[in-house]
């Protein structure tokens, strides 16, 4: 079955679905039967309401066209990204060629244009060498092409693409995270150079406040090669910095017999986000690989290694849902390990996270960090924060016995100026659950759906031509964005926006009725994506979350964690990072410094990390869910002083922050320490 | 703590204070003349009515009415079993007769000592609760407001029957901390250190329980006799509060959980005789018994609303109801105030 439901009730439209549109990007008519099976329904979504999510807005300038797209691919069991190279033409599938550099590797990130879409749809071999892809979009500017991607010729070579036996022989620790301060002292070396060995960033303009760089004032205006260094060829876009060239310019901006004038460095550097007292990247790279401060100095391996250092694209970070990170910390992940010798031991901390997803290791990313491991025999290790939501209601967990129904309860905040997500999914075999939503202030629900169809409502508009797309629910068979059973997305558009031709759904309580029609009981897991503003952004993003009087919000002691005999759907247990249920990736929980062991794990855990034992284990989950954390790390000092210090952006300076981030570079110092 | 002065702020006339006596002197004698007799119509307000109140001045009135709701209240204790008990006997009529109200006998020391254990847990929420701490330090009326919607230009009298129902809770826990004299957590362990002073006054009944259990019961049995079924409406929201701000006097570091659950016993009964001696009701005898309230395995119990209030964990409620005589001048007070709801 791929048809869409319901059928037209006359004028009022609103009380129905309404086909979704063939994508004029893609091509694809989604509404076709089967069109959604194994595809990425955020795709789907995007098409459907024309990019919306993804478009800049700058008043007076219009966004050129787009002309590729961002994606993540795995390949199917037996192929590799050479294979794929061979089969494809840079004329519609661009990859870097830093992919070539490990035979065997099944993923890559690529850049396609439409005519990849139409390859797809009309070589059975080309679809034979792809399981699945994901789209990896970033928020901000449109991507473009890349430099040097992957010939045929490349091909022809006998070796790897990036010569590995002439890189860093380790151990490294290589870091992917915003606001990286290279030059602060922390990651100096005792003589004063840069410990930082390499530094990618992989933004690619200008968007910063000094207003002598950004002369149209529009965020469009290129990076300089020669301050932000150039393109790394293998990479194909964005811009890196060696020790040498960080050196470099660390010596002009030097007076003689002065100190480093770190400020006027980084704005030579381009590097905007430095302006800040505070950045993410710096504080998490100090506690994973910093000396430490005058009165707890560190004097570990982890405080003289080499450093790799990757800057996420700046629309990565204001995007906290985390739509491209699939595409930019693969990218990074492999930067880094082509600038390391082949046999050089490398820790890479990623403090970085979404909360949505299949939360068993299949989505690609994780997958393809899995393989990366397993590749690279084990001197790969991969840190990653078990996540801050435990307290923040995005998650609901529960067993439908055959005929049973569960509602959800999905608040949507009003003044929430960036699209909701809801990720609901369901193990294999149970195609007999059936999801029926009611928007705010409707009476009935729309048609409930069944595995394989999908619809666009419009609220109340549906007849007339100004309709709107508020609102999809996109019910495959199988999904692209996990490779266990399927999941069902609900996609909601802003609540608000600036512009009047911005697409609002109402704000209010969506419900969400799941009902078992089948004769087996399934145990579902409901994931809301995260939707809040991460460290020195402004997005306007509200964090939508479930609603249950059950559901014990009273703030008392035990109220921090589910209690196994409490009825409500909505569970503590199970909120987890989506970047880190890999099962070779280590995640890493946050934990209190000082406590009360008499307390035990009341005192013990910080309470917006998953904990460790799980106070939920006897629940019923999906097969392979992890919920526990495979470590734990400080992340706050005690009760009253959350978060632990750390470097600022300033040489000397100080910083506290909190969360589950901070947690998981002091695993991978202790990692890189135990090398 | 007074409860009397609660009210402050609400005199109508409170420009009296800055006028200069010299200058009415002056104004006087400019425009007076000889004296003319009484000329003036007078009705005398009739005797001892209670719709006299009317006239008066907060601060009487409420001290008026609170005379009459303390008359015949009495503590009698029992030293063996260590028991206190408030009885109300009718001061009226012929044979003096008491009838009990409340039956106390407070925790041991060695269950004070497990308590500690929990105050000591409890410091943990002090960073999420310190503002809500601070502010409900006083009678935390802006909460209970904030529930129901109460307002000061609209609900004069409901504010005044509240305040004279404060001034009974202070009266009377003040006396039982006198009796059972029971130490503050700070006095068990020297790391409880408690995020505002302890109270001069003993720990065992909580007063802010108390008073947060009576406010709850108190306005939950007026709006339900403005409006049958809005007591109950607002039931859950106003003893969730009630609970919050007793548990907050934990987190804070100066009471122990059965601090709450007596008091949460005593208020809820003091609203009781409250609304009987308004309505010419009856009460039925409640008790809380400190030996029992602890866990099976003899654990230290924590305070929870879902322990039911007539039995089990030491609480328990006499099947017989008695009455405890009217009293006029607070069936004033609550007939006007019931009228601020309807």
């Amino acid at each position: 079955m791929g048809l869409t439901v319901g059928k037209k009730m006359g004028p009022t439209g609103g009380k129905t679905w309404q086909p979704l549109p063939r994508g004029g990007f893609t091509g694809t008519d989604w509404s076709a039967p089967g069109a959604i099976n194994r595809q990425d329904p955020y795709l789907a979504w995007a098409e459907a309401d024309g990019f919306a999510g993804y478009a800049r807005r700058h008043p007076g300038h219009a966004s050129p066209a787009m002309k590729w797209l961002p994606i993540a691919i795995e390949l199917a069991p037996g192929a590799d990204v050479a294979a794929l190279v061979a089969a494809s033409r840079t004329r519609w599938l661009q990859i870097s060629r830093v992919y070539l550099s490990l035979p065997g590797l099944r993923y890559c990130s690529a850049r396609v244009s439409p005519a990849f879409f139409k390859q797809l749809r009309q070589r059975p071999a080309l679809r034979a060498l792809i399981a699945r892809f994901e789209l990896g979009m970033p928020v901000g500017q449109h991507t473009h092409a890349l430099h040097d991607p992957c010939e045929h010729h490349h091909l022809d070579h006998s070796g790897p693409q990036t010569p590995s036996s002439a890189g860093l022989r380790g151990p490294v620790l290589g870091l992917i995270d915003g606001g990286l301060a290279l030059a602060n002292t922390a990651f100096l070396d005792t003589q004063g150079a840069p410990r930082v060995r390499h530094f990618w960033r992989q933004d690619s303009c200008y968007g910063g406040p000094w207003p002598a760089q950004n002369h149209h004032g529009d965020g469009h205006v290129p990076l300089d090669p020669a301050r932000a260094g150039h393109t790394p060829g293998d990479l194909g876009y964005g811009h890196e910095l060696n020790a040498a060239a960080i050196a470099g310019a660390m010596h002009r901006f030097t007076p003689a017999g002065g100190s480093l004038n770190e400020e006027a460095l980084y704005r030579h550097l381009q590097l905007w986000d430095l302006a800040r007292p505070v950045n993410h990247g710096t504080h998490v790279m100090g506690l994973a690989s910093g000396r430490g401060s005058l009165l707890r100095p560190h004097d570990d391996p982890a405080s003289h290694c080499d450093l790799v250092a990757v800057q996420l694209d700046h629309s990565s970070i204001r995007d906290t849902s985390g739509g491209s990170l699939n595409v930019s910390v693969l990218d990074g992940l492999m930067h880094i390990l082509a600038r390391c010798h082949e046999a050089a031991p490398v820790v890479v901390n990623i403090s970085w996270g979404t909360l949505a997803g299949p939360h068993n290791g299949s989505s690609v990313l994780e997958a393809a960090m899995d393989q990366l491991i397993d590749l690279l025999g084990g001197r790969l290790q991969i840190t990653v924060p078990a996540g801050n939501a435990y307290q923040s209601r995005t998650h609901a967990n529960a067993t439908l016995a055959p005929g049973a129904e569960e509602s959800l309860h999905w608040r949507i905040q009003p003044d929430d100026h960036t699209q909701s997500f809801l990720e609901i999914w369901l193990p294999e075999g149970a195609d007999g659950v059936q999801i029926a939503v009611t928007p705010p202030g409707q009476s009935q629900p729309l048609p409930a759906m069944r595995p394989g169809q999908s619809g666009l409502w419009t609220g109340g508009d549906a007849s007339s031509a100004k309709a709107k797309t508020l609102c999809a629910l996109i019910y495959p068979e199988r999904t692209a964005l996990g490779t266990q059973g399927t999941c069902a997305l609900l996609a909601l558009a802003p609540t608000v926006g600036w512009a009047a031709s911005t697409a609002t759904a109402p704000c209010g309580v969506w419900q969400v009725r799941l009902t078992n029609t089948g004769t087996e009981a399934v145990t579902f897991d409901a994931y809301i994506e995260r939707d809040d503003v991460a460290l020195g952004q402004h997005t306007g993003a509200r964090q939508s979350y479930f609603e249950d009087p059950r559901y014990d919000t009273s703030g008392n002691l035990g109220s921090f964690v589910d209690d196994p005999a409490n009825p409500t759907p909505i569970r503590r247990s199970g909120t987890f990072n989506s970047l880190s249920t890999g099962q070779r990736t280590l995640s890493v929980g946050g934990t209190r410094r000082v406590f009360d062991p008499a307390l035990g794990s009341l005192s013990h855990f910080a309470r917006y990390s998953p904990q460790r034992p799980d106070p939920d284990a006897g629940r019923a989950q999906r097969p392979s869910v992890k919920k526990l954390p495979d470590a734990l790390q400080p992340s706050d000092d005690n009760a009253v002083l959350w978060g632990v210090l750390g470097a600022g952006t300033l040489s000397g300076s100080v910083a506290r922050l909190a969360g589950t981030s901070l947690a998981a570079p002091h695993e991978a110092r202790r990692r890189i320490n135990a090398v | 703590m007074s409860g009397m002065s609660g009210m402050s702020g609400m005199s109508g006339m409170s420009g009296m204070a800055a006028l200069v006596p010299e200058s009415l002197v002056l104004s006087r004698a400019a425009i007076v003349g000889p004296y003319a007799g009484a000329t003036l119509q007078t009705k005398e307000p009739p005797f001892d009515k209670p719709g006299n109140l009317a006239l008066w001045a907060d601060g009487p009135r409420i001290t008026a009415c609170f005379t009459e709701l303390v008359e015949g209240l009495l503590f009698d204790t029992d030293a063996g079993r260590k028991q206190a008990t408030l009885a109300h006997a009718s001061l009226r009529g012929g044979r003096l007769q008491s009838k009990r109200l409340v039956t106390l006998r407070a925790p041991r020391k060695a269950q004070f000592k497990k308590q500690a254990e929990l105050v000591a847990a409890y410091a943990d929420l002090r960073p999420d609760r310190a503002a809500e701490i601070v502010a409900q330090v006083g009678f935390p009326v802006p909460f209970w407001a904030s529930v129901i919607g109460l307002h000061e230009h609209r609900h004069k009298k409901t504010l005044q029957l509240l305040d004279l129902a404060y001034s009974l809770a202070v009266h009377v826990q003040m006396r039982f901390k006198q009796i059972f004299a029971t130490p503050r957590p700070e006095v068990f362990s020297p790391q409880i250190q408690p995020m505002i002073p302890s109270p001069g006054h003993g720990s065992w009944p909580s007063g802010h329980a108390t008073e947060a259990f009576l406010a709850a019961t108190l306005i939950e049995a007026l709006l339900d006799a403005a409006t049958p079924g809005n007591g109950g409406a607002a039931r859950e929201q106003l003893q969730r509060l009630a609970a919050r701000i007793a548990t907050n006097r934990v987190v804070a570091g100066v009471h122990f959980p059965v601090d709450s659950a007596v008091g949460r016993l005593l208020g809820t009964a003091l609203t009781e005789f409250l609304v009987a001696r308004a309505t010419g009701g009856e009460t039925h005898e409640r008790g809380f018994d400190g030996h029992d309230y602890e866990q099976a395995n003899g654990a230290a119990l924590d305070f929870s609303l879902h322990q039911p209030l007539d039995h089990g964990h030491g609480y328990s409620r006499a099947t017989r109801g008695a009455a405890v005589g009217s009293a006029p001048l607070v069936a004033w007070l609550w007939s006007e105030s019931v009228k601020e709801w309807a």
